[in-house]
């Protein structure tokens, strides 16, 4: 092969398939449409190459110069538009055209079988074979290395009177675009209708744009443009941010006219919309807006997952995602694109993604510049969640466009605009996780793509990491080290960091700076900053307790020492301002230790002031809502009793100031509230009434807590009982403080509560010991006939302290004797011991019950006898005040004989005796009375 | 499926002197604004009644197992920390690390004697120290406290709040218990109510707490108790901000899925009894008295025609002989499960006229009707305590509720009647099939928009939920599609003999990929099945018995369930389907 001349180098062919060669042409159709005919025709091989004459397999192929192009294919536009140049594939085999279209081209696989080996297959769906595909009629013939342009090859068909089925050729381009053949632009324009590969065109239409061409001259190219041309000028003009087509685009979306049909038409729409609204501020923000919010939903996070029939729940679902290369497991892999593993959203419909959602946003966001966004997308596209669906489901085409896309995109930022490129870069850095497979040494495309091509080579060359551009920009690499989750993340920053520490490009950094940056969760990170700290450290003479309390801050035992060693250095001592910081530390539990000790040290004075300083700093508990330990909310809500050796002038500042607070209505914390609370309730009685007499609690509409508390504070300051509602809200849900003044406010209204009979029932069945016997106290010294009255009250109470209290005192007050409107009442008691307490003190009673309603009675009987297996003895009295019952009641006879022969005809031999005995006992007195008369 | 109720304020009770309000708050999410305002003639009666509702609400048989959340919360972290810690001390570390904490250990040893006895100085100081202090223990206490409040009360929190419908002609209430095992249906009449506004009809989930029910109890005959449900809420006279109650429920789909099953099963014919309210004292006070400890745990039911029905108890082997006549025409023996739960209707005994009890057949769910005059409880068990009303059979198959039918037609007939039988569905839906109206009843039940009401064998319109419930709950399941296929070839090699005992054996064969299934299903002349197999591997690897039928069975149920109305056969010949339909022709 050595010795082959410069020209046969040129037709050195290394493949083993003979490439197919096309010519382009335009012309116009017997509709007077614009139309392209594409020549096919294949480059035979002139003959073998071998470097070894014996050798079996040739090295290479030497073809032929001249083609002859046997087929032809017209592609014809619409509306004075050409079509858009197709993506064609000819299968010499099946002598068959298609058109390749994005990933939903025709298939093409390898297949294996004994004679042949591995050979190319290829299964073509009807949708896609170019029905007008024809052979030539005659022969056309070209030097495939002759410097051919269009006019030649016109000039060669017209010689050739060579003629194409609905096809009229145009000789000159000039004559299809409406420029001068001498005109600069016509080269470029030439080869941006031309040229195969779409990048290529790209590149001319790049140039013709540079020359700055004149809107009459952008027009009369869109006048003849395919839709996929008249994209590409409104994408270049977007990037650009040129306006020098919005009228003429606003025209094009208004007008009705189609370029191509309504699908690739509706394509061309969604450019020129983007173009537009690059200069309509408010729609700009809108297509932002909707980007920003809608970009988490282009994240492929698997949310449904049914394994072999068996849907696994959120823990199990987030516990299998987390194994390692489980996206990879062939469990999910052919579920990808079967079942609906995601939630519907804008990109994706549960099972699959919507592609033309998904491109937009991808090239909105590259027009409009948003390089966080597209940072972000290269992260999802990067993680093998994504990359896998994409491959799993058979749609990997589409993602190798969407990565080629972005990483242009990401290629022109780094060459063009650093900045834009570290904004990107940073937004993906701190976006992986450990679960995205991080590996460089694995350089697939399938996976982690850009992160191996714009971050890899700095963890592995020492020389990449030395002349990063990331030099340049180190906040930003502490930035992304303080908040990344990945380990080759951390390995990245790492690098760059220890490099620019080698520069002492850290030597000017304040202490605190420092120990913020020890904070970073990567150790070899945090050491490079601790080594760089300490030494700073030492050299401090004097106390700062914010150093201090920075110190602690963070979980480096390293570092906690050496700020022991620096409080004894320094003779170090907190106050009490300190010492409410101490609330806000990470580490508080490490040091939970030093706050009680403080805390238990502090005098009043101290502790007011350590109080007063917490609640200035509420609003930071609760923006982002820190939450303390159980532990450290007990300890605060005890220390309060440091209040009691306090001065009554000290008690009544601090009372006005949380009355203040609590008045105030702003948000706090629940655990100042609750400490607020405990400090204004466990103040003595007597200084909590004198200070409230000056301050006006004024309040509107509240909420429960707060509510309680503020009207508690005004039964104090009017010295009244309060109402039953606050009552029962209290003692539902009020604190122990609160409760306590309640008893005590009660306590004082005794004498009142002798009028309030339901405030009493309310105490009577509440779990407050100390209410309770008030209540007791209280309803024992009534007069007899109001003592009555709630007696009968509490015995219909359904809560059993109350109504064991009401039978315990029927028991001492009146014996045996109770009277009969008790007995009355408790019939219809819905709890059973009520019931058969009374069944030995009825019999007395049933004289009296004539003037009540009898169907109480029998009410009451079949409630109690018709309980299966309890009370007997009660049971057995009750059959004993049957007949006297009837005595007064003979018209229920027969009712009550129905329910004695129902329970004497059971299995259960005690109950139908007694029963019968009953019947029997009825039915002999009826006798009696009948012989008697 | 996650619902989120929305109630103007929490269901209350309040009560003046002698008038008390019964106050339901409804879930104010629902389109259709229910309201209703009645007074009841018998509160005691209803107090009774929806505390037993109570009861099957909170009721919950499933066996406790102990959770051991905090011991697995601390082994997780635990292997996590040997884990990092492993990662962080490399093998050939641990060496080195091994001889030099050898060394420590003899120093740890020694300093641990000191520190012991230091400890043990401190410690009798703290006691000395602590036993002068009240309020030591306080908070640990009031924390458990509320641990301990949260804890009962969380239970009857998660408590489903039942679901109140509002009829032309009643009042329901329905709910499931906590094991979903128990469903009740209180139905008052219109009848118990002075009504003291025009009802708007429309279903709603009612904020049922245990508050409440304590309130409940309270009522007693000489209060005029006003059953009130106001989309308004109720609430007191104070400052408080009025503060929605909103409930975020994760609704199971289960219980969802269990109303649906319990309709269709509802709709199957059975054997009904009567008991008296002695009968069913006899069975309680069995139940009180004796706790099994071991298996059978079941109770036999021996039925012989115009006989007193016997009920044998396992494993005692008593046998109680009740009042009640069983009217069947074959005798046969029903074994039911769970019986412990038949206890929730103890409460009802002194208030029941009589009690219905509906056998539906082995391995099948039981109903107990309590009849109270102008209120009716509907307590429905399901097969086992441990089974839901979903696990194992699809009773809307058996039923003939397969498929969507014509549900759009059915759902808007009954929206506008509310209440009609299924042959009055059918005769408003002239140019519909049967099976297709059937089918359309049954989609309405399995998307929770009506029920089957087994007092008056009628179909009741009642949105089950605020929302659209999703597909999947609803959508046309794995196995009924199974037995529509099924059903094409049923007939193709059906047979059917009539034996001596009265009992008509359908038999068939279904050739599914190359695979032969025969399946034999015995059906006695109550329309009970007594005996079912089938060799297909489905039928095999389950209960082999009614709990877990395959399509194949169900499928010959349904084509069999047809003719047994057929007459005149000879015993023990074999009929082939052209002989059969030459006979029904």
């Amino acid at each position: 092969m050595n010795n082959l001349t410069s020209e046969e180098q040129q037709r050195l062919w290394k493949l083993d398939k003979s490439p197919i060669r096309k010519i382009l042409l335009w012309g116009l159709d017997s509709k007077k449409n614009p139309c392209l005919l594409i020549l096919y025709g294949k480059q035979e091989v002139e003959r073998e190459l071998r470097s070894r004459p014996r050798s079996y397999y040739a090295d290479a192929y030497l073809l032929k110069p001249t083609i002859t192009y046997t087929h032809y294919a017209v592609f014809h536009g619409i509306n004075g538009h050409l079509p858009s140049i197709p993506n064609t594939y000819y299968s010499e085999e099946k002598n068959l055209l298609y058109q390749i279209k994005g990933y939903r081209t025709a298939n093409i696989y390898w297949d294996y079988n004994r004679s042949t080996g591995w050979h190319e297959c290829i299964n073509i769906d009807e949708k896609y074979i170019i029905k007008e595909f024809y052979e030539t009629e005659q022969t056309i013939v070209f030097d495939y290395y002759k410097k051919n342009n269009y006019m030649d090859y016109a000039a060669y068909l017209k010689t050739n009177q060579i003629s194409f089925k609905d096809f009229e050729l145009i000789e000159h381009p000039s004559d299809l675009f409406g420029f001068e053949a001498d005109s600069p632009y016509i080269k470029l324009i030439v080869n941006m209708f031309s040229k195969e590969r779409i990048y290529a065109r790209k590149k001319y239409l790049k140039q013709f744009i540079k020359m700055q061409p004149s809107v009459e001259e952008y027009e009369r190219i869109l006048k003849v443009a395919s839709v996929e041309l008249a994209c590409g000028i409104f994408q270049e003009l977007t990037i650009e941010k040129n306006p020098i087509l919005v009228d003429t685009a606003k025209q094009i979306d208004k007008s009705d006219v189609l370029w191509a049909n309504k699908a690739y038409h509706s394509g061309l729409r969604r450019f020129i919309n983007q173009y537009i609204s690059l200069f309509d501020d408010e729609l700009m923000c809108k297509q932002k807006e909707f980007i920003y919010k809608t970009l988490p939903e282009m994240d492929f996070h698997i949310k449904h997952l049914k394994l072999n029939g068996v849907e696994l729940n959120d823990k199990e679902l987030k516990e299998y995602l987390s194994s390692p290369n489980v996206y990879q497991s062939i469990n999910i892999w052919y579920l990808f694109g079967n079942q609906n593993l995601y939630e519907k959203n804008t990109y994706i419909d549960g099972k699959n993604v919507n592609n033309i959602a998904f491109k937009n946003t991808i090239q909105t966001a590259t027009a409009y510049g948003m390089a966080d966004a597209i940072g972000k997308i290269a992260y999802y596209l990067d993680a093998p969640r994504t990359s896998c669906y994409f491959r799993g489901s058979g749609r990997a085409s589409a993602y190798y466009y969407y990565v080629r896309y972005l990483r242009r995109t990401l290629d022109e930022y780094k060459a063009t605009d650093e900045v834009k490129f570290i904004t990107a870069a940073r937004e993906m850095l701190i976006s992986y996780t450990d679960l995205d497979n991080l590996d460089i040494y694995y350089n697939d495309i399938s996976c982690n793509f850009f992160f191996n091509r714009y971050f890899g080579e700095v963890i592995t060359n020492n020389d990449a990491a030395k002349n990063s551009i990331w030099h340049k920009y180190l906040s930003d690499v502490i930035f992304i080290a303080q908040n990344a989750k990945a380990l080759s993340v951390h390995k990245f920053c790492y690098a760059i960091l220890k490099k620019a520490n080698e520069n002492h490009k850290f030597d000017s950094y304040e202490i605190k700076e420092l120990i913020a940056l020890s904070k970073i969760p990567y150790k070899k990170t945090a050491s490079l900053f601790e080594k760089i700290l300490l030494p700073k450290l030492k050299t401090l003479q004097k106390f700062d307790a914010d150093i201090m309390i920075s110190l602690m801050n963070v979980s480096s035992e390293k570092l906690w020492n050496a700020a022991k060693k620096y409080f004894r250095r320094t003779n170090g001592k907190f106050q009490p301002e300190n010492i409410a910081e101490f609330l806000f530390l990470d580490t508080i539990e490490t040091w939970y230790s030093i706050l009680e000790d403080n805390i238990n040290h502090f005098n009043v004075e101290e502790y007011s002031a350590f109080l007063k300083s917490v609640i200035e700093k509420r609003e930071h508990f609760l923006e982002p809502q820190i939450e303390l330990s159980e532990q450290i909310t007990d300890l605060l809500l005890k220390s309060v009793d440091k209040l009691d050796v306090a001065t009554t002038e000290e008690q009544q500042d601090l009372l006005c100031y949380f009355i203040s607070l609590l008045l105030s209505f702003n948000k706090i914390p629940d655990f100042i509230f609750d400490i607020t609370e405990s400090i204004i309730f466990s103040m003595p009685y007597d200084i909590l009434k004198n200070t409230l007499k000056n301050i006006d609690l004024k309040y509107g509409k509240l909420a429960e807590k707060e509510y309680n508390t503020i009207s508690l504070l005004k039964s104090c300051k009017e010295d009244i009982l309060p109402k039953d509602s606050l009552i029962l809200s209290i003692l539902e849900t009020g604190s122990k403080r609160l409760v306590k003044t309640l008893t005590e406010i009660i306590n004082r209204k005794q004498a009142i509560l002798a009028e309030r009979t339901t405030t009493l029932l309310l105490l009577f069945e509440c779990n407050v010991y100390n209410l309770n016997k008030i209540a007791q106290s209280v309803f024992e010294g009534l007069e007899i006939e109001k003592r009555e009255k709630l007696h009968l009250i509490l015995l219909d109470s359904p809560i059993e302290r109350a109504y064991q209290y009401g039978l315990k005192k029927l028991d001492d007050w009146y014996g045996n004797k109770i009277p009969t409107q008790f007995i009355s009442r408790m019939m219809e008691h819905p709890c059973v011991e009520v019931k058969a307490y009374i069944s030995g003190k009825i019999k007395h009673a049933l004289s009296d019950l004539k003037q009540t309603n009898p169907d109480l009675y029998i009410y009451y009987v079949k409630t109690l006898l018709y309980l299966p297996n309890r009370v007997s003895k009660s049971k057995e009295q009750i059959y004993n005040t049957i007949p006297l019952f009837l005595k007064y009641y003979p018209e229920k006879q027969q009712e009550i004989e129905y329910i004695l022969l129902d329970i004497g005809s059971t299995n259960i031999k005690t109950d139908s005796e007694k029963a019968l005995v009953a019947f029997a006992q009825i039915k002999k007195e009826v006798t009696l009375y009948e012989s008697r008369l | 499926m996650r619902v989120d109720y929305k109630y103007a304020s929490p269901s209350r009770c309040t009560q003046v002197d002698n008038q008390a309000t019964l106050g339901l708050s409804p879930d104010l999410s629902r389109d259709e604004k229910v309201s209703f305002c009645g007074k009841l003639k018998h509160p005691l009666l209803f107090r009774d009644a929806m505390l037993m509702l109570r009861e099957i609400v909170i009721s919950d048989t499933t066996k406790k197992t102990k959770e051991r959340t905090d011991y697995f919360t601390w082994l997780d972290e635990e292997i996590e920390r040997r884990v990092n810690a492993h990662k962080e001390y490399m093998p050939n570390v641990r060496d080195a690390l091994k001889k030099q904490m050898d060394s420590y250990d003899f120093e740890l040893s020694r300093k641990k004697n000191e520190i012991d006895q230091l400890l043990n100085i401190q410690r009798n100081l703290k006691r000395q120290i602590d036993s002068y202090d009240a309020w030591r223990d306080y908070y640990k206490i009031e924390r458990d406290f509320w641990k301990f409040i949260k804890d009962r009360d969380y239970s009857l929190w998660f408590v489903l709040d039942p679901v109140i419908t509002v009829h032309n002609d009643q009042v329901s209430f329905e709910a499931f218990s906590l094991d979903e095992s128990i469903y009740g249906c209180l139905s008052v009449s219109m009848d118990e109510f002075d009504l003291l506004q025009t009802p708007k009809l429309g279903t709603t989930n009612i904020d049922f707490s245990a508050k409440l029910e304590k309130e409940m109890q309270r009522f007693r005959s000489y209060t005029d108790v006003t059953l009130s449900v106001n989309p308004e809420g109720f609430t007191i006279d104070n400052d408080i901000v009025p503060e929605y109650v909103e409930k975020k429920i994760d609704l199971p789909e289960t219980w969802i899925k269990g109303f649906n099953q319990v309709s269709s099963a509802a709709a199957l014919s059975g054997i009904e009894i009567e008991l008296s309210p002695s009968d069913m004292y006899d069975i309680c006070a069995f139940l009180r008295k004796h706790k099994e400890k071991k298996s059978p745990r079941y109770m036999k039911w021996i039925l012989e025609p115009e006989e007193r029905v016997q009920i044998v108890f396992e494993p005692f082997g008593t046998i109680l002989t009740l009042n009640a006549i069983y009217h069947g025409n074959q005798k046969r023996e029903e074994k039911i499960w769970g019986r412990r739960r038949w206890l929730v209707v103890e409460k009802l005994i002194p208030l029941s006229k009589a009690f219905y009890v509906r056998i539906l057949g082995f391995g099948m769910p039981q109903f107990i009707r309590a009849d109270m005059g102008t209120m009716q409880m509907t307590v429905g068990f399901s097969s086992w305590s441990s089974n839901d009303w979903v696990k194992g059979t699809a009773f809307n198959i058996m039923a003939g509720f397969t498929g969507e039918g014509c549900y759009t037609d059915v759902y808007k007939l009954m929206k506008d009647k509310r209440c009609l039988s299924i042959d009055e569905i059918a005769a408003n839906l002239l140019n519909k099939k049967s099976d297709k109206i059937k089918a359309g009843i049954g989609m309405l039940f399995r998307r929770g928009e009506g029920y089957f009401d087994i007092i008056n064998n009628k179909v009741r319109f009642r949105h089950l939920c605020n929302v659209p419930i999703p597909e999947e709950l609803y959508k046309v399941s794995d196995i009924e599609i199974d037995v529509q296929k099924c059903s094409k070839l049923t007939f193709d090699n059906m047979k059917v003999r009539y034996t001596h005992k009265q009992e008509f054996i359908f038999t068939t064969t279904y050739k599914e990929n190359d695979k032969l299934s025969s399946t034999e299903i015995v059906i006695d002349q109550d329309g009970q099945i007594t005996k079912i197999d089938c060799n297909c591997q489905k039928f095999k690897r389950g209960e082999r018995n009614l709990s877990d039928p395959c399509a194949h069975i169900l499928a010959l149920y349904v084509a069999s369930y047809k003719l047994l109305k057929l007459k005149n056969l000879e015993y023990d010949k074999e009929y082939k389907i052209n002989d059969i339909m030459e006979m029904l022709l």
